[in-house]
C-alpha cells in the first residue's frame, strides 16, 4: 500500500498538495464560526452531483420538461429524493450566502488586502442567485412559469438593450422550447462553469491571504487538519441532514405550465419575495417599476459591493456592518409583509388551494386507466401523451368542465344542487349608477322607493345539475316544477347599504319557468295530463279520505266501502258516490304515477349515465314498459322516439341526454332534431360543420362540458373508471347529431317547384299525424297516422266521409284522436244513420253549403251549380234546423264561439288561422287534441312555420295553383 | 446562433381576429374573458388553434352596441388580470394593480397601484360588430412596466 502511494506521489506530488491543503495555519485555532465557506462549497458540490443526475433524466422542451420532471419526482426510484435534495440545497445555499456575507462583513474579512476576494464573493453571490432564478423555470410548472415570466418581463426595463436581452434570454418573443433550452444551458452549463472559475479564484485568494482569524490571546494556533476539518465535516453533515429532512417532504411540483391559463398564485421563490414586495410600492410617481426593479436594487447592490472602499474611511466599517444588517432585516421584513399580505388575501389563498388541487389532479390523471367491459380489466396507465401532460390536463372534464360551463353557460343555466361541490347560480345585479362627483368611480344601487331597481329579469334556462338523471326528468314532468320560477335575494342588505353586491339576487327556475317554453306545448301538456286532478281526496295505506275524513278502506286493488260515519242515509249515499269516484280517480292517478315513473326511468335510461348504470339494468322491465309508453304518448304528434314519431315539432327523444344527443343540442339547438324554430335564444355553439372557425366553441370544449355534466371523467376511486371523450369523438358526435347530407361540388343550387316545396312542408310538419292520400292510396303517407286524412279537405267528398257514421270513427277521420269519443262522432252516429230520402237531401244541401265556404278551385263549377239549384240556401237552413233532436248549429257557429267556428270553413284564411293556432277558443279550444300551434308566437321567427310556408301549404292543400 | 432570436422575422399582428360574438357579452356592461386562438408556433412545433392570450370584452354605450377590448395582461409586470364580479374591478393577483371597468387605474384601499398605465386597449372592428354582431380584434401584446404602450413585435 505504502509502495503504491509512493508510486502515485512520485508522479503527482499529491502528498505535498494535501499537506498544503490540510496543514494551513489557523491563528488562535479552529473555530465553528469558520465553517460557512466550507458549507457553501459542500452545498455547491452537492448541487453539481445531484444536478448531473437530474440532467440524466431531464428533457428541455415545452412538451417534455414538465413530464420529465414529473417522472423524476413520482416515477423514478429515489427521484423524489434527488430532486428534493437539489431543490432544498439550493435554498440552503441562499441562506448560507447571507450568513457568509454577514460574517465576512462583521469580521472585517472584506477589508484590505482582501478587497478582490470580497468582490469575487459578490460575483459568486450573483451567480448563485442566477442559478436559483434559472432553475425555478426548468420544471415548467405553473408556478415557475408565471413567476419567471415576471422576472423576464422586468428585463425589458433595462435601458437601451432591455428588450433585446429579454429576447435573447427567451430565445424569441414568447416562452417556448428555446426558453427552456436557453435557461437550461445557463443553469447547467454557463453559470456553474463561471461559478467554478470564480470559486477557484476565490479560494486561491483566500489561501493567499490566509484566514481572517479572530485572535484570542492564549488560544493556540492550529492547523486546518484535523480540528477545523472535523468542524467543517460536522457542519456539512448537519446541513445535509437538515436538507434531507426538508427533502423528505418532497419538492413541490405544480400543474404543468399553461400560458393561456390564468395563474393567480404566482410568486417567486421565497428568497426573491422581498424584491417582489418592493415592486408593489413603486408607483408611477415614484419612478415606477424601473425604479423598483432596477434602480433601487442596483444602488443597494453597488453600495454593498463598495464596502471595501467605504471601509477606507473612518467609521466605514461600522457603516458597512450597519448597512448589511439593515439590508438583511429590511429584506426579511419585506418578505414578512409579502407573506402576511398573501395570508390575508382570500383570492390568493383560493388560488393557491386551486393550484394545489390542480397539481393533485394532474397526478391522478397521469395514472388514469379505463375499464374494459369485455375483458373486465383495467387498462394500462395512460400517463402523458406526446403532446404533454398539459394537454391531458386541459382536456380533463372534471377540471375544465366547470370553468367552461361558467364561461359559456352560466349566464342562463344554473348548476346548483345539494351536495354538489360546484354551485353556479344565475345571478342578477341591481341597476347601478356611478357617482361621478366627489367619490369618483364608486358604484351605488339605484334605489327606487327604498328598493333596488332591476332591469328585466334575465333569461334563465334549466338548472343542469343532474341533467337527464331520473330526478331531473321527474322534476321536468312535475307540473309544480316545470314552469316554476322564483327570485330570491342573496344577501340581506345592511341598513342604508348602497353596495350593489348586497342587492344581488338569484334567479331560480329549475326548468322552463323563465323561458318562452313556459307557455309552450310541453308545459301545457304536463300541467294538463300530469297535474293533480282532485284536491279533495287522498289515498294512503288503503284508506280513502274525503275532505279529511276517512270514508273508505280499500282492500288491495278492490275498494271495500266501509263507512266510518253513521250519518243519515242521504249523506251516506252522497259520500258513497263521492268515495267511489275518488277511488276510481285514485286508482287512475296511481296508475298514471306508475306510468310517469316508467317514462322517467325509460327516458333517463336513454342517457346511459354511468352513475345510473346499475339501476338501469335493475329496472329493465319497467324501462321497457316506459319505452312503450313514450312511444304511445310522447311520440304521438310531438317528439320522435326511435322509429316512432317525426322530428321537427319537438326535440327528438332518441338518445336523449346521451353524449351524442347533448353534444348536438349544444352545438345547434335550433337544428330540426332539437328545438328548431322554437329554440328560445339558446345560442348555437358549434353549428358550422364546414367552417369551424365560425363556431363559438370547439367540439372538444363542448365535450368537456358534456362529459363533466354527465360524469364521464376519470376518477381514481371508480371501480370501473372511464376516460373522457377525445377530440375525434367530440367532432364525430356533433357531426352525427347534426348530420348534413353530403354536398355535391359544383351542383347548381336546387330549385324546388312550389308543389315539391309544399309536399316537403307537409311531410315535415303535418305527416307526423296526418295522411294525404287519395282514394287509390297515393300521396304522402304518415308512418303513424293519428289525425284525419287531409286529401281533398273541404271538398264535398271529404265532408261526405266525415258525416258518414261508418267512416267518421275510423282512422281516416277521428279514429285515432280524442275526438273519437267526442260530441261530433256521437252526433253523426246518432243522427245520420239510416237517413230517409228527405234527410239525405238535407244532408247533401248542408254539405254543398259547407263545401262552398271552402271555395276550392276544383269545385268552382259545382259550387256555382249548387248556388243556382238553391242547395246552398237550403243548406244554411238545414244547418240550423235539420235532424230530429239536434242540429249543427247547436255546437258550431259562424260567430266565433262555436267548436270549431265554421265561418269560412276550409277557406284559405280559415285554414291559415286554424293551423296557426287550433287551440284558440273559436276553434278547438281546450279540447284540441295534440295539434301544435304552428304560428302563434309574437316573435315571428320562432314559429314552426313562416307565413310564406303556411300560405304555401294551405294553398297546396286546397289544390290552388301554386 | 445565439443572437438568432434578434434576427427572426417578426410576426405581423395587424390582422383582425374573430374572438367572440356580440351576444356572448353581457348587456349590463359586465366584462367577459375570452381566449384568443391562433396557430401557436414554438420553434419547431406548430399547434393549430391554441390560446395565445386572453382579452376582456365589455359592452359600452347607451345601446350597448359598442365593444371595448382590453388585453388581459397586466401592464405592470405581465401577470394575468382577474375580473372580480364582486367588486366590479379588474384585480391583478401579483402586485396590487387594480383597474375600473373603464380600464383606468384605481387604488385599492390602503394599497398603492404600481401599474404605469391603464389596461391596454385593443382595436375592435366596429363595423363587424354593427353589421354581423361579431367581435374582431387586433390582438397585440405590449411591454409591461412602461408608461407608454409599446407593442411587442
Amino acid at each position: 500500500m505504502k509502495k503504491l502511494i509512493a508510486w502515485v506521489d512520485d508522479r503527482t506530488g499529491i502528498k505535498e498538495s494535501l499537506n498544503e491543503a490540510l496543514y494551513e495555519n489557523i491563528p488562535s485555532g479552529a473555530r465553528w464560526r469558520y465553517v460557512s465557506g466550507s458549507m457553501l462549497v459542500f452545498a455547491f458540490v452537492t448541487q453539481v452531483i445531484t444536478g448531473l443526475f437530474l440532467w440524466m433524466a431531464y428533457s428541455a422542451s415545452s412538451q417534455t420538461a414538465y413530464e420529465s420532471v414529473y417522472f423524476i419526482q413520482y416515477e423514478m426510484t429515489g427521484g423524489w429524493l434527488l430532486r428534493g435534495v437539489h431543490h432544498f440545497m439550493a435554498q440552503a445555499m441562499v441562506v448560507l450566502l447571507g450568513v457568509h456575507l454577514l460574517q465576512v462583513i462583521v469580521d472585517g474579512a472584506y477589508k484590505s488586502p482582501r478587497e478582490f476576494n470580497y468582490w469575487l464573493g459578490i460575483i459568486l453571490m450573483q451567480l448563485v442567485l442566477g442559478l436559483g432564478l434559472t432553475g425555478y423555470l426548468l420544471p415548467w410548472d405553473q408556478k415557475g412559469f408565471w413567476a419567471t415570466n415576471v422576472a423576464t418581463n422586468l428585463m425589458t426595463l433595462v435601458p437601451f438593450v432591455g428588450k433585446e436581452v429579454q429576447q435573447l434570454a427567451l430565445g424569441g418573443g414568447e416562452y417556448g422550447h428555446h426558453t427552456l433550452t436557453r435557461f437550461f444551458a445557463m443553469h447547467a452549463g454557463v453559470l456553474p462553469a463561471m461559478l467554478v472559475g470564480f470559486l477557484g479564484l476565490h479560494l486561491a485568494l483566500f489561501r493567499r491571504h490566509g484566514i481572517k482569524a479572530k485572535i484570542t490571546s492564549g488560544r493556540a494556533d492550529s492547523y486546518f487538519f484535523p480540528n477545523q476539518v472535523l468542524y467543517d465535516g460536522l457542519a456539512c453533515m448537519a446541513l445535509l441532514i437538515v436538507v434531507l429532512m426538508f427533502a423528505w417532504r418532497g419538492a413541490e411540483l405544480g400543474a404543468p405550465a399553461d400560458p393561456s391559463e390564468q395563474y393567480a398564485a404566482a410568486r417567486p421563490e421565497w428568497y426573491f419575495l422581498f424584491l417582489f414586495q418592493l415592486l408593489k410600492y413603486f408607483t408611477e410617481d415614484m419612478g415606477g417599476e424601473f425604479m423598483g426593479a432596477i434602480v433601487v436594487p442596483g444602488i443597494l447592490m453597488t453600495i454593498l459591493a463598495a464596502a471595501p472602499v467605504i471601509a477606507w474611511f473612518r467609521g466605514g466599517h461600522i457603516f458597512n456592518v450597519a448597512y448589511v444588517l439593515v439590508l438583511l432585516v429590511g429584506a426579511g421584513a419585506l418578505t414578512g409583509v409579502a407573506m402576511y399580505e398573501d395570508s390575508q388575501n382570500a383570492d390568493f389563498i383560493a388560488a393557491k388551494e386551486q393550484a394545489e388541487h390542480d397539481a393533485h389532479r394532474v397526478r391522478e390523471l397521469f395514472d388514469r386507466r379505463s375499464y374494459d367491459e369485455k375483458t373486465g380489466e383495467l387498462s394500462e396507465r395512460q400517463m402523458a401523451d406526446a403532446r404533454g401532460l398539459v394537454h391531458v390536463f386541459r382536456n380533463d372534464p372534471l377540471t375544465q368542465g366547470p370553468r367552461l360551463f361558467q364561461r359559456h353557460c352560466n349566464s342562463c343555466h344554473a348548476y346548483t344542487g345539494e351536495g354538489s361541490q360546484w354551485q353556479f347560480p344565475v345571478l342578477q345585479d341591481p341597476v347601478k349608477k356611478t357617482i361621478a362627483e366627489g367619490k369618483e368611480g364608486i358604484e351605488v344601487v339605484d334605489l327606487k322607493n327604498g328598493k333596488a331597481a332591476y332591469d328585466e329579469t334575465p333569461l334563465t334556462a334549466p338548472n343542469l345539475y343532474g341533467f337527464a338523471t331520473r330526478e331531473w326528468i321527474a322534476g321536468m314532468l312535475n307540473p309544480e316544477e316545470i314552469a316554476a320560477t322564483s327570485v330570491r335575494a342573496e344577501n340581506k342588505p345592511k341598513k342604508d347599504s348602497q353596495d350593489p353586491r348586497d342587492f344581488r339576487r338569484v334567479i331560480e327556475s329549475p326548468y322552463f319557468g323563465n323561458t318562452a317554453h313556459k307557455d309552450g306545448r310541453m308545459v301545457t301538456w304536463v300541467k294538463k295530463h300530469l297535474g293533480s286532478k282532485s284536491q279533495s281526496w287522498t289515498l294512503a295505506d288503503g284508506e280513502t279520505k274525503f275532505d279529511g275524513q276517512i270514508v273508505a278502506v280499500a282492500d288491495g286493488d278492490d275498494p271495500v266501502l266501509t263507512f266510518k260515519t253513521e250519518d243519515d242515509k242521504e249523506k251516506q249515499l252522497k259520500i258513497s258516490a263521492l268515495a267511489e269516484t275518488s277511488q276510481k280517480k285514485a286508482k287512475k292517478d296511481a296508475q298514471q304515477q306508475k306510468d310517469t315513473g316508467a317514462i322517467v326511468k325509460a327516458l333517463s335510461a336513454q342517457a346511459r349515465l354511468r352513475n345510473q348504470a346499475e339501476s338501469d339494468i335493475a329496472d329493465q322491465a319497467e324501462i321497457a314498459r316506459g319505452v312503450q309508453l313514450i312511444q304511445s304518448t310522447c311520440a304521438q304528434g310531438c317528439h320522435k322516439f326511435g322509429d316512432v314519431g317525426q322530428i321537427g315539432l319537438a326535440p327528438d327523444l332518441t338518445g336523449y341526454g346521451s353524449f351524442e344527443w347533448t353534444m348536438g343540442m349544444i352545438a345547434n339547438p335550433a337544428h330540426e332534431r332539437y328545438y328548431g324554430n322554437e329554440n328560445d335564444r339558446m345560442p348555437a355553439f358549434a353549428a358550422h360543420l364546414q367552417d369551424l372557425t365560425q363556431n363559438k366553441a370547439t367540439a372538444q370544449e363542448l365535450a368537456l362540458i358534456v362529459d363533466w355534466l354527465r360524469g364521464d371523467y376519470y376518477l381514481k376511486d371508480d371501480e370501473k373508471p372511464v376516460l373522457p371523450h377525445v377530440k375525434e369523438e367530440a367532432v364525430l358526435a356533433v357531426n352525427s347529431a347534426l348530420a348534413e347530407p353530403a354536398n355535391i361540388v359544383g351542383l347548381a343550387p336546387s330549385k324546388l317547384t312550389p308543389e315539391l316545396q309544399a309536399e316537403q312542408l307537409f311531410a315535415e310538419n303535418c305527416a307526423a299525424c296526418h295522411n294525404h292520400l287519395n282514394e287509390k292510396g297515393q300521396g304522402i303517407a304518415s308512418a303513424n297516422p293519428s289525425a284525419p286524412n287531409l286529401y281533398g279537405f273541404g271538398s264535398k267528398e271529404w265532408l261526405r266521409g266525415l258525416l258518414d257514421p261508418e267512416r267518421i270513427g275510423t282512422a281516416e277521420y277521428f279514429g285515432n284522436t280524442a275526438h273519437k269519443d267526442g260530441e261530433m262522432v256521437r252526433f253523426v252516429s246518432e243522427n245520420l244513420s239510416d237517413l230517409t230520402e228527405e234527410q239525405q237531401t238535407q244532408l247533401d244541401n248542408i254539405i254543398a253549403m259547407l263545401s262552398s265556404r271552402a271555395g276550392l278551385p276544383s269545385q268552382t263549377d259545382s259550387d256555382k251549380q249548387a248556388g243556382a239549384d238553391g242547395m246552398i240556401e237550403k243548406g244554411k237552413e238545414g244547418f240550423e234546423t235539420a235532424f230530429e233532436f239536434e242540429s249543427c248549429a247547436d255546437c258550431h257557429s259562424y260567430a266565433g264561439d262555436g267548436v270549431p267556428d265554421l265561418a269560412g270553413w276550409g277557406s284559405k284564411d280559415w285554414l291559415k288561422e286554424f293551423i296557426a293556432n287550433p287551440a284558440e277558443d273559436k276553434f278547438y279550444g281546450e279540447s284540441n287534441d295534440r295539434m301544435p300551434a304552428f304560428r302563434n308566437k309574437a316573435e315571428a321567427h320562432r314559429n314552426l312555420l313562416s307565413d310564406e310556408e303556411l300560405d304555401l301549404v294551405v294553398r297546396w292543400l286546397r289544390g290552388e295553383e301554386l | 446562433m445565439f443572437f438568432d432570436p434578434l434576427f427572426r422575422k417578426k410576426k405581423d399582428a395587424s390582422e383582425f381576429k374573430r374572438v367572440a360574438t356580440l351576444e356572448q357579452i353581457p348587456k349590463d356592461g359586465t366584462p367577459v374573458n375570452v381566449p384568443v386562438l391562433a396557430d401557436k408556433v414554438d420553434a419547431w412545433t406548430v399547434e393549430v388553434g391554441q390560446p395565445i392570450g386572453a382579452v376582456y370584452l365589455r359592452r359600452e354605450g347607451e345601446d350597448g352596441e359598442t365593444v371595448v377590448c382590453y388585453n388581459a395582461v397586466c401592464p405592470h409586470a405581465g401577470c394575468m388580470v382577474a375580473y372580480s364580479g364582486d367588486q366590479s374591478k379588474f384585480l391583478c393577483p401579483c402586485h396590487n394593480s387594480a383597474f375600473g371597468l373603464d380600464g383606468e387605474k384605481i387604488d385599492l384601499p390602503g394599497k398603492s397601484n404600481p401599474s404605469p398605465r391603464p389596461m391596454d386597449t385593443l382595436e375592435v372592428d366596429e363595423e363587424k360588430v354593427k353589421k354581423d354582431g361579431e367581435v374582431w380584434i387586433k390582438f397585440e401584446n405590449f411591454y409591461p412596466g412602461k408608461h407608454d404602450k409599446v407593442a411587442k413585435t
